[in-house]
């Protein structure tokens, strides 16, 4: 009996220690596919995987091409928020900015969060490169200086949103500190221009023809040239700020000129590298719609610097792109995006002038004066009687005189962005989004200088260069239109418009420059040129206005999203 | 283990006779039961007795509980218990099905009646927690589904409720656990008993939508209210109604094309029972075929299917008493699962058939071709008929074995046991499939010989078979425990320690799953009137982190005779009376996210594209962060009950539960800042609380040989949310804490915009809350503007009706018997719940979608007051179609679940051939249903519907 007890009690001993030691083995977690960090950073194969990670995030991306908020705005463009254009359906969200319907519980321009996807890639791969043996330091270099960009990249993209923001240069842990409060605005546009500077020391001019795609120098130089342009906007560069708090978060709280010759030189910077590296504006037609369309939609063409490549035929995501972005029954398209007229008159002639719409006239005016815009009018814009392409041919869309709107029609504005566009087909295509190239930089180069050193003779060359390519004569100070400061300063916003149509310029542009809230930018009435059947072979044109568009100072700078600001670390920007 | 075995083997020679388990050791845990060397079989009882949970007559039966059974006296826990023959009643393919009402404390929901997939989802006693309320199922000791058993196969059901109900499964047992038994044999001669049912099912309800006339007048109508021009010219619209050209102007009820009336059903059942003093077995053979709605499907299967479901069921259960100190019990059930769907089934096709307006497409055209066309590709009549069939093949066997070595030489009372048991499943698919070639009819010139142009779309293929996509698991369970009994005077004592470990392989997943525990129960008595006990667990899962896998889950509950007292004990009216209750602790380690949330997982997935070739390159991206601390939830129970039987008649049980759940995972996405750039870890911060009761009344009488029984019962449970990591809420009545997990949020619909409400440029005049979610016009869904702020937006939702789930559950259960007849009606009805409508089948037009007849009655602005549905419009309209109480309905629902009716032969006349039992019946299920739905069945809509069934069958007994 004695004996048996004993063995009772040491065989539930011996349960419990198996229990014990079964802690380890039994339910361990057994090696299966996934990696760990350590693993990632063993070997260039996999580190260079995570750095393409960090390039996928990281990377701006302004076609709507899903469903998700993220890219572009949700089913529509920046754009159409603009006074560039406008979606005519009420349900993409465009119009939830148009009509004001927008802030802290709902704004379906931007996910806040997922910009600091990027940047945490960017700082893993940052924290962690180091630890991989069968890469050359020199080349470990490079690929931080990537991700350095990569990070400055969507630190820009957040401010150019929401102005200062919390700075994250580092992997936030949940067991580490993760409260971080909003940097000052200057702090900020300090450590992009950190990055851009410790990044620009060490990229390459140029990748091999299977690389390219990646952060070169002029990138780096090209970030920070459009960082100091903002940072010494009206907007940021101010003694007196659009609303008086927390002016640390909003911009610098003074105003310095000095700001303005830091934006010319940096993005001189950026025109000189372009030089030495061999990239320049496209000019190799004759044509300079083509040159124009070449500058936008080729891949690999001269003047690019850096674009996004997801938006393919083969995107992993459901392309909603042609959907979302084509015009109304091309292609798929289920609304398209018009241009209003404060855009299509941003344009010129041919010959430089611009161009006068009578309140109503015959539909052959309508169509003389469309052609009789300059070439990259014709390539941006769809209107009614002008050919989509040869297989599409050439479309009118118009109201019946019964009061019924034609195929192809209703839009809001003078006609459908083509820009982007031209080889759109029912195969689908590669429709690359631009995030820098060359033609900015001469641009922003001219409206710095000229705001450093007022009708600076550099700052009409630059405009120029533009001008020229696309078709225009060149400017002088001697020409009385353009012989102030004031005078210039308008035709480079005007060049801008222009050029960088449709590019998710101008929607940040009128808000640095405090326009936004001037009638027909941002607020008022919104215009287009419509063209009505009277009878059945009589049309006429007629000028009018489409919607009445809300602005509210406030809106200057994106709220944060309240869900982040009732977690309680952020402070609320100003008016919201 | 196989070490800890030889340790035993060496060390105790009472223990060699164990050496011929080599492979595991294994265990029957019947503890309170040393006398009996085979387990007690609970006899077929006649129908009256079966049915009854007996409370008072038969306090000495044995009621299975957590791996082993007690004499119901002796029982503390919450327990509900049906019997297989009070299921059979309710013939559904899944057994699930038959638990409607049946068990208080379970909420049984239909699903889907697709033949092969018809489980309705099941909670006990509500919703614990919001991770989900998974529970355990546990057939015959070990985890296992039990859906596709054959009711004849089932001895009961059980339903283990409380903490010390559940104790025993520690890490798992918070969401309550269900317990099946299976039949096993009996000494005595053998007993052959052969049932046959079959029957006929419909749907419970369908959807109605408008005919093409309808569908073009009122689209015109939409267009009209979006300022858009007519598509529908009059002579289409004459065209429509007259019917004269029925290719270019169908008018289809898809229904009507693609379903045919009734779908058959029927089962066939041959068990054998019986068994010596050494020996016993029962035997089951049985076969079920379920065949589904689709209407001229191939009967030989080789152009199409009808949905179409056939299950062979067997199963062995032998008991042998090996010597008078060993026993040992080998069951082997299995079973053969056929299934077969036409190519295009499922959800999808119910979609395009509620979808698809009646003037899409003729179903078939002039020259034999299927309809269709680019707005509505999926032809359904097609889709069931030329597509092809898919089919999958399953098998499934789980093999118990057990072992009992009585110890009592060693130490009297004990006894130990070892079981293992091993689950295995196969799934084989064969797929014959094709592609249709469609073609969109237009009107041919006039004047011209074509009366028709065709357009074709999409291409006719051959067809290709595929069996790719085969798929099992495995599952390994052993178990051991020692058992032990001891009567000392007045006080009684048992005790049992157990070891259990489980191992599911999953094909396709290189990561088993696993848990395992160390577990104890420990009862006392006094003079069997008081009885105490004392389980525990200590269990671990994977799914923690090392050095915190495993938790202590303790239990402590009694129970007090009172009928035993001597101030009742020779009371006439009280004949038993039991007063219990429980407090324990229990745990859920089965929460929502990442499997293995304390680490962080990084894989490949996706690529990005670089160069001028746009080249594919691998990326490497992780999902959300771990949490090192991350553990299982803890369900704190408290239930007290009572049992009593009065008066011989009235049988009474009633619950009290209150359960507190703690630590539950809850993801930080709403704590955490949004610039951590990653989605945040699983803390352990979330808190509910659960309560209810349940009541459960039987009165049984006779009159002469009228015999009758009337019952009732019902059930509640409300739970609510203490704490949930909610992000703050801009209004206090937009918070989902503190209430009901599941808890209906959205707007508050007032009516609708009168034409008054604007003013003569259709602006809506000054004063009246301007909706965010886009521009409205007479006739859209008004909402109160909750805060007051003039705009009607995401701020403005709050919380609308009930949960989908009931908070309340209750059944009417009318019996009868006379003179060979005997008939049964069971109600059950479901309270205090709410039904969003949305989607194809309510929001007319939306998404290109058909219109229901629920839209007749729109709003127009000659019908204002009365109107049911908002102005009708074909864009997207995001003011009108959003969860609001405009679109909710009461969710209540009575059913006469079930009616049956039968008829026993006489004996005396059967017993000339020999048969001692001979019963003939017809029985319906859902046969009427009372709710407030016009359009589709309270439990379940979307997809293939729930049914109803009229059946008839006979069983005999040899």
């Amino acid at each position: 009996m004695i004996l048996s007890y004993k063995s009772l009690t040491r065989s539930m001993l011996g349960l419990s220690i198996l229990l014990m030691s079964c802690d380890n083995e039994f339910l361990g977690k057994p090696e299966s596919n996934d990696v760990t960090v350590e693993d990632i950073f063993s070997e260039r194969a996999t580190a260079e995987s995570f750095l393409w990670e960090s390039y996928r995030t990281s990377m701006p991306l302004g076609f709507p091409i899903d469903w998700g908020l993220h890219n572009g705005m949700y089913a529509s463009m920046v754009m159409a928020a603009s006074d560039e254009g406008d979606v005519y359906d009420t349900w993409p969200s465009s119009n939830d900015h148009n009509t004001g319907v927008w802030g802290p519980t709902g704004n379906r321009e931007d996910e806040f969060g997922t910009h600091y996807k990027g940047i945490r890639n960017a700082n893993i791969f940052l924290e962690n490169i180091d630890m991989v043996e069968d890469i050359p330091q020199a080349e470990k270099d490079q690929m931080k200086a990537e991700a350095k960009v990569l990070r400055g990249l969507q630190h820009h993209e957040l401010m150019k949103r929401y102005g200062a923001i919390p700075i994250v240069d580092h992997v936030l842990t949940s067991t580490g500190e993760i409260m971080l409060p909003r940097n000052t605005y200057q702090e900020v546009v300090d450590f992009i221009v950190q990055s851009c500077d410790e990044a620009a020391a060490v990229l390459p001019d140029t990748y091999p023809t299977s690389f390219t795609g990646r952060i070169t120098k002029g990138v780096a130089l090209a970030l920070k040239g459009r960082v100091l342009l903002y940072a010494a906007s009206p907007l940021h560069n101010t003694t007196t700020p659009y609303l008086p708090e927390n002016p640390e978060l909003t911009g610098y709280g003074n105003y310095d000129a000095g700001r303005w010759m830091s934006a010319a030189n940096a993005n001189k910077a950026v025109l000189d590298w372009a030089a030495s590296a061999g990239v320049s504006l496209v000019n190799s037609s004759d044509d300079p719609a083509v040159n124009y369309q070449t500058a936008v939609e080729s891949q690999g063409n001269s003047e690019m610097l850096l674009y996004n490549q997801s938006n393919g035929w083969w995107g992993a995501w459901n392309p909603m792109f042609q959907q979302f972005v084509m015009p109304r029954g091309i292609y798929g398209g289920w609304y398209g995006h018009g241009v209003t007229l404060q855009q299509a008159q941003k344009y010129h002639t041919v010959d430089g002038t611009d161009q006068e719409w009578s309140e109503e006239g015959p539909r052959s005016e309508f169509l003389e004066k469309m052609q009789a815009m300059e070439p990259r009018f014709q390539y941006s814009v769809f209107y009614s009687g002008s050919k989509w392409n040869d297989e599409i041919g050439v479309r009118n869309f118009y109201k019946n005189s019964n009061g019924s709107w034609s195929d192809g029609a209703p839009v809001n504005g003078v006609g459908y962005m083509k820009k982007f566009l031209g080889r759109a087909n029912w195969n689908g295509g590669q429709f690359n989004w631009i995030i820098f190239r060359l033609a900015e930089f001469y641009l922003n180069y001219a409206e710095a200088l000229n705001e450093a050193s007022p009708l600076d003779a550099a700052a009409f060359d630059a405009l120029n260069a533009i001008r020229q390519r696309g078709g225009l004569e060149p400017i002088s100070v001697n020409d009385p239109r353009y012989n102030t400061q004031e005078k210039l300063r308008e035709a480079i916003r005007r060049e801008r418009a222009v050029e960088l149509a449709f590019e998710e310029h101008r929607f940040f542009d009128v808000r640095r420059w405090r326009i936004a809230g001037e009638e027909g930018v941002m607020q008022g009435e919104m215009w287009g040129l419509n063209i009505y059947q009277l009878s059945d072979d009589e049309y006429v044109y007629r000028k009018e206005p489409f919607e009445s568009r809300v602005w509210d100072d406030r809106m200057y700078l994106y709220p944060l999203p309240q869900s982040e600001i009732d977690k309680g670390y952020l402070v609320q920007n100003p008016g919201w | 283990m196989i070490l800890f075995i030889k340790y035993i083997n060496k060390k105790s020679h009472l223990l060699r006779q164990l050496q011929f388990c080599a492979l595991g050791i294994f265990f029957s845990s019947q503890a309170a039961q040393a006398q009996s060397l085979i387990p007690k079989v609970a006899e077929q009882q006649p129908l009256m007795v079966d049915s009854v949970k007996a409370v008072g007559n038969s306090n000495n039966e044995m009621l299975n509980v957590a791996y082993g059974s007690q004499t119901r006296e002796s029982v503390t826990g919450a327990i509900s218990t049906v019997g297989g023959n009070e299921m059979s009643k309710t013939f559904t393919p899944s057994l699930s099905n038959t638990l409607f009402g049946r068990l208080p404390g379970l909420t049984v929901m239909s699903g889907s009646g697709e033949p092969g997939f018809d489980e309705p989802s099941m909670l006990i006693r509500g919703m614990g927690t919001f991770n989900g309320a998974d529970y355990l199922v546990m057939v015959d000791g070990f985890e296992a589904s039990f859906d596709n058993l054959s009711v004849e196969e089932i001895e009961s059901v059980s339903v283990l409720k409380d903490a010390a109900a559940v104790a025993l499964y520690g890490i798992r047992g918070a969401n309550g656990v269900i317990l099946v038994t299976t039949k096993r044999g009996h000494d005595g001669e053998t007993k052959i008993r052969f049932t046959a049912r079959t029957g006929f099912q419909k749907p419970t309800r369908l959807p109605e939508f408008v005919n093409a006339y309808d569908y073009g007048v009122l689209y015109n109508e939409a267009l009209a209210n979006d300022g858009l021009p007519a598509r529908y010219s009059q002579t289409d619209l004459d065209n429509y109604r007259t019917g004269s050209d029925p290719f270019l102007y169908p008018d289809v009820n898809w229904y009507d094309e693609v379903l045919q009336q009734n779908a058959p059903m029927s089962d066939l059942n041959l068990t054998f029972s019986g068994g010596g003093e050494t020996t016993r077995y029962f035997i089951l053979l049985g076969y079920l075929q379920d065949q589904g709605l689709y209407a001229n499907t191939d009967s030989k299967r080789k152009e199409s299917s009808n949905a179409d479901f056939r299950r062979v069921n067997f199963r062995s259960n032998i008991d042998v008493a090996i010597s008078p100190k060993v026993s040992a019990s080998l069951d082997f059930g299995g079973r053969i699962e056929n299934r077969s769907y036409p190519n295009f089934s499922g959800p999808a096709l119910w979609e395009n058939m509620a979808r698809y307006p009646a003037n899409a497409f003729p179903v078939t055209n002039p020259d034999g071709s299927w309809g269709g066309n680019s707005s509505y590709p999926d032809n359904p009549v097609a889709s069931v008929l030329g597509r092809g069939y898919t089919s999958s093949h399953d098998r499934n066997i789980m093999t118990n074995l057990r072992l009992s070595e009585n110890l009592s030489d060693l130490i009297p009372g004990l006894r130990f046991s070892q079981a293992i048991g091993i689950n295995n499943w196969h799934r084989g698919n064969y797929n014959r499939t094709r592609s249709l070639a469609y073609y969109q009819l237009g009107a041919g010139d006039p004047g011209s010989e074509q009366p028709y142009i065709y357009y074709q779309r999409g291409l006719d293929t051959g067809f290709s078979v595929d069996e790719g996509g085969n798929d099992q698991w495995n599952r390994v369970n052993i178990q051991a425990a020692f058992d032990y009994e001891k009567q000392l005077g007045d006080h009684g004592f048992t005790g049992m320690i157990m070891y259990h470990q489980d191992v599911l392989n999953v094909s396709g997943n290189n990561v088993p799953y696993a848990n395992q525990s160390l577990m104890g129960r420990f009862t006392y008595n006094y003079q069997s009137r008081f009885y105490a006990e004392l389980g525990m667990a200590y269990s671990g899962s994977e799914r923690f982190p090392e050095g915190n896998r495993f938790g202590f889950f303790p239990t402590l509950s009694g129970a007090w005779v009172l009928s035993k007292e001597d101030f009742l004990v020779n009371s006439s009216s009280v004949n038993f009376l039991k007063a219990r209750a429980s407090v324990g602790l229990s745990g859920n380690d089965n929460f929502g996210g990442s499997r293995f949330a304390y680490t962080q997982d990084f894989y490949y997935s996706g690529d990005y594209r670089l160069g001028l070739e746009n080249v594919s390159n691998g990326i490497i991206t992780y999902g959300q962060l771990g949490n090192p601390d991350i553990t299982w939830e803890k369900d704190l129970k408290f239930n007290v009950g009572v049992e009593a039987k009065l008066y011989d008649k009235l049988e009474v049980v009633m619950d009290l539960f209150f359960n507190r759940r703690t630590d539950v995972p809850v993801n930080m996405a709403d704590v955490f800042p949004g610039y951590i750039g990653v989605l945040p870890p699983y803390e352990n911060i979330g808190k509910v609380k659960n309560r209810g009761f349940e009541l459960d009344l039987r009165y049984t009488d006779q009159i002469g040989s009228f015999q009758y029984f009337v019952g009732a019962s019902g059930f509640y449970a409300k739970n609510k949310i203490l704490e949930m990591g909610e992000m703050m809420r801009p209004e206090s009545y937009m918070y989902r804490t503190g209430h009901s997990i599941g808890q209906s949020f959205g707007w508050e619909a007032d009516g609708f915009y009168s034409p008054e409400d604007f003013d003569a440029n259709g602006q809506l005049k000054d004063g009246l809350p301007v909706s965010s979610f886009g521009q409205v016009q007479p006739g859209d869904i008004r909402y109160i503007d909750q805060n007051g702020d003039g705009v009607i937006d995401q701020n403005d939702e709050t919380a609308i009706g009930k949960t989908w789930q009931p908070e309340f559950t209750y059944t009417f259960n009318l019996g009868a018997q006379y003179k060979g007849f005997d008939l049964e009606l069971f109600f059950y009805g479901l309270t205090n719940r709410s039904v969003n409508l949305n989607g194809t089948y309510f929001w007319g037009l939306q998404n290109d979608a058909n219109l229901s007849v629920n839209a007749l009655n729109r709003w127009t602005p000659e019908n204002q007051e009365n109107a049911t549905f908002p102005r009708l419009t074909t864009m997207p309209n995001e003011n009108n179609f959003r969860p609001s109480t405009f679109w909710m309905k009461s969710g209540n629902v009575l059913r006469l679940r079930n009616i049956e009716l039968g008829y026993t032969i006489p004996s005396n006349w059967t017993q000339e051939i020999k048969v001692e039992n001979l019963r003939l019946f017809v029985n319906a299920v859902n046969l009427f249903t009372w709710d407030k739905m016009e359009m589709v069945d309270a439990e379940a809509y979307g997809g293939y519907p729930p049914l109803k069934s009229v059946n008839m069958g006979l069983s005999v007994q040899f």
